[in-house]
């Protein structure tokens, strides 16, 4: 069953255009020209309970946009969304304490204190009894590895650390639904890996729902199986993130190594180049007659080591916003 | 080009491009008067204000309209410069030059004073002539003329008064606030809200005694009449007492403070 | 409502907690709030000296004037951070934060920063000004009396938490707040003397149309004995009313943000 439904969303908002300087500043103060400008434009989807999915798309795509009308920040132009049965934007406090949000660059931890603090606060605006707080709070600093940092004032947290509490403090009520925007932005390798596994291992167990954005294409790699890709505000994929590879023309990139330097001209007849050094070459096959080529190349030239390789889901979908940009 | 008069110019570009902030400091500082206009025409047309204050009334009239120009105008803002430059190392670009910083922030504070003062100008000429139409306020140029030189006194030993306590910085951290405090201390004594002489023997003493009503009080006492031509003239020479002893303070905590900052490795 | 005065205890603790760990701002904070307040009895020394009544107001009288005028400045700046801190809080986003909370977002916005130092000088200097203009002025201490005043400072605090918030809703427009905060600020400062000195029409809008004079006269008149049963009715009804009209120029700040921004 579909936990959160989206039909057509859409959402304007109108600025108005500031000539540069003084003079352009008085100009504005009595005449002003009202542009409208298209943040999502047309987005329907779903997702399933306990599912997780990516929202992809370039800067400025609405992906932010989306996740704030789901979360009753904004209200949409128009269209439909329902998130476990409520209007988000109604903002009714039943639908508040079913889902949380985490925006990677926004922080709701109080500075100059303790997390632990922080999480006392949330305990009592979502009015959580003693017993289940306590329990949520050891549970959760165990497994995000921060127990020894809670009693540390947030200023002094490293960034990653930061982004782990903020997390915690998201999930004291339990929620069934979480949206992550942008949640491992700024961070390095291994915090990036850590809060991944955590999110992983917290679906699992809990079977809460999860939107997620994320620049990051190992986040979404690892965590989401389905993603739903917009572009200028519109869906322009919706399916799994293998499927990508497929609707691209499903092809297989070759590393190979060669014990002789070797030239474009004698890559060139087995498919498209991608790199060619001395003594090393990446080449784009087909995946249909694979073998065959691969056999070709094998016997024609002196091939010391090879390796096969998916086309990078970076690739693929910024292929994909490529083609959408300039339809 | 001689590098205190482009500090001096820069001065001048820094304050313009702050213009609306300099606006609406003028305009806040409107409602106080329009409160003690009321207040001081309530006092002088229900008692006999003038006993107890030693001010007629349209010389503490003249004294409400000009005493925010005046504090407005000699008020200085670079004691958070300094204490930057002291605390983040700002300072060594100018030790490592041929200049002297004191200078520097002179010609600085001079040319962002220059627009501002402009300002004022036309605002306190505005009220001198509301002032003889109204008030009946006479004025000779000599007083005038006084005026004007009593208010450049002022305006060099509040640079100084400030100098000497921006300079602090060297031994204490986080002054800021300390500097909000003394300012608004500063200019409660120096008479910006009220004259401060109105309350007796004593407190006129004070004023007379003390360098601090000489950055405000003694310029608009030249030209409300309070101040007759004789004490203008001792007037004028204290401030330039003043002027000189605050110069040589500076002088001598900012040898002393530098000292410091280049022993504990700035 | 067990809730709220519940998260205004923890607000009120966290806000103590966060101003504690920098120790010299909140000595200066107080150091800074008494330069101030040199200010203010520049006005009681000022009345003293002349000597002046006020109808039939001695300076004693003045004096509780002045004094309430401080003390509701104390409360006033115990919320007072937040009111300023509302058009950064739009810029930054924070305020999306606290939209999805399931509690008031009037009240998390509004009443989540506490500052102290600010409170602490103006209630002291504040009370000790009313106390002892009351007892030098010979006025009765009975409990109907006290009682009604303590009354009459609390509608107040309603009424200057409304009619302030309402300027700085404007922040919800991302107008820069700088110069409109001079401009409250100055019309606050009108109260530093009692409404009485000013002209008529000017006593009757700040009575009637913009009631700050409300704010710190009508609890000083009823102390007095000096407020008519109409004046003490308006006195409630006007927090009411504005607290009304705060409301709902706020929820359509808040209508507005979520309809334009994006």
């Amino acid at each position: 069953m579909a936990v959160i439904n989206v039909e057509h969303l859409k959402k304007e908002f109108s600025y108005y255009r500031k000539e540069t300087g003084l003079s352009g500043s008085l100009h504005n103060l009595f005449h002003r020209e009202i542009l409208t400008k298209e943040a999502v434009r047309d987005i329907t989807f779903s997702v399933e309970k306990g599912e997780i999915i990516a929202l992809l798309g370039p800067n400025g795509a609405g992906k932010t946009t989306t996740l704030k009308m789901l979360s009753g920040i904004l209200y949409p132009t128009s269209g439909r969304a329902l998130v476990d049965g409520f209007i988000p934007w109604e903002r009714r406090n039943e639908f508040k304490r079913r889902f949380s949000i985490v925006m990677g660059q926004k922080n709701q931890l109080w500075w100059d204190l303790p997390a632990s603090d922080s999480f006392y606060l949330n305990k009592c605006i979502f009015e959580i009894d003693d017993q289940q707080y306590i329990r949520t709070v050891e549970e959760l600093s165990e497994l995000l590895a921060v127990r020894e940092l809670m009693s540390v004032q947030v200023r002094r947290l490293s960034l990653g650390e930061r982004m782990k509490m903020e997390i915690l403090a998201a999930l004291i009520h339990r929620p069934e639904i979480l949206f992550l925007d942008e949640p491992t932005i700024g961070l390095d390798i291994v915090s990036q890996q850590k809060i991944r596994s955590f999110l992983k291992y917290y679906n699992e167990q809990e079977k809460t729902t999860i939107i997620l954005t994320s620049h990051y294409m190992r986040d979404i790699e690892e965590l989401c199986e389905r993603g739903v890709i917009i572009s200028q505000g519109q869906v322009v994929y919706d399916g799994m993130l293998s499927g990508i590879n497929h609707l691209m023309g499903d092809k297989k990139v070759i590393t190979l190594k060669f014990s002789e330097d070797i030239s474009p001209k004698q890559l060139a007849p087995f498919g498209r180049i991608r790199e060619c050094r001395c003594r090393e070459g990446v080449l784009e096959l087909p995946r249909e007659g694979l073998r065959k080529t691969m056999a070709d190349i094998l016997s024609g030239l002196p091939v010391e080591d090879f390796t096969v390789t998916e086309v990078p889901l970076e690739e693929s979908i910024a292929l994909i916003f490529r083609k959408e940009a300039v339809s | 080009m001689n590098p205190y008069r482009c500090i001096f110019q820069m001065g001048i570009e820094k304050s313009l491009e702050y213009r609306v902030n300099v606006l609406l400091t003028m305009a806040g500082s409107v409602f106080p008067v329009v409160l003690q206009t009321f207040m001081w025409t309530y006092l002088y047309g229900h008692a006999d204000a003038a006993a107890s204050t030693g001010y007629s009334y349209s010389q503490i009239m003249i004294y409400t309209l000009l005493a925010t120009l005046v504090s407005q105008l000699v008020s200085t803002g670079f004691a958070w410069q300094i204490n930057d430059d002291i605390r983040q190392g700002g300072l060594n670009k100018y030790l490592v030059r041929p200049v002297h910083y004191g200078g520097c922030q002179f010609c600085s504070f001079l040319g962002e004073k220059i627009p501002q003062f402009l300002l004022l100008l036309v605002a306190a000429v505005a009220v001198i002539v509301f002032s003889m139409a109204v008030f009946g306020l006479t004025l000779s140029a000599a007083r005038v003329f006084l005026f004007v030189i009593s208010l450049l006194f002022a305006l060099a030993l509040n640079f100084f008064l400030f100098y000497s306590i921006a300079l602090i910085s060297f031994w204490l951290t986080d002054v800021n606030q300390f500097f909000g405090t003394v300012g608004i201390v500063l200019v409660v004594i120096s008479g910006g809200i009220l004259p401060l002489d109105i309350f007796g023997e004593k407190a006129v003493f004070l004023t007379r005694l003390l360098p601090f009503g000489y950055t405000t009080q003694f310029p608009v006492n030249i030209i409300n009449g309070r101040y007759s031509m004789c004490m203008v003239g001792t007037g004028l020479l204290c401030q330039i007492f003043w002027i000189v002893s605050f110069a040589f303070l500076g002088e001598l905590l900012w040898k002393k403070g530098l000292r410091h900052y280049i022993a504990v490795g700035g | 409502m067990r809730k709220y005065l519940r998260l205004t205890g923890v607000f009120m603790k966290l806000s103590i907690m966060s101003q504690l760990e920098y120790r010299v701002n909140f000595i200066s904070g107080v150091a800074v709030e008494t330069g101030w307040m040199l200010v203010k009895l520049l006005y009681v020394a000022v009345v003293y000296r002349v000597g002046v009544s006020i109808g039939t107001f001695t300076p004693d009288h003045i004096m509780i004037f002045i004094g309430i005028y401080v003390l509701m400045t104390g409360f006033y700046m115990l919320y007072y951070p937040n009111f300023t801190g509302m058009g950064k809080m739009v810029q930054s986003g924070e305020l999306d934060m606290y939209l999805v909370k399931p509690v008031s977002l009037q009240f998390i916005v509004t009443l989540r920063q506490w500052s102290f130092p600010m409170f602490l000088t103006n209630m002291t200097a504040g009370t000790i000004l009313i106390i002892t203009g009351w007892h030098r002025a010979g006025l009765p201490v009975s409990f109907l009396r006290v009682a009604g005043f303590l009354f009459l400072l609390v509608c107040s605090n309603l009424l200057t938490y409304s009619l302030f918030l309402i300027p700085n809703l404007l922040a919800f427009r991302t107008v820069s707040a700088a110069g409109l905060d001079s401009a409250t600020a100055a019309l606050w400062d009108f109260n530093n003397m009692p409404c009485m000195i000013y002209g008529k029409w000017m006593q009757r809008i700040g009575t009637y149309i913009l009631p700050v004079f409300v704010i710190t006269n009508f609890p000083g008149l009823f102390l007095m004995g000096e407020l008519s049963p109409v004046m003490f009715l308006w006195a409630v009804v006007s927090p009411v009313l504005a607290f009304i009209l705060a409301r709902v120029l706020w929820k359509k700040a808040v209508r507005s943000y979520s309809s334009a921004s994006s």
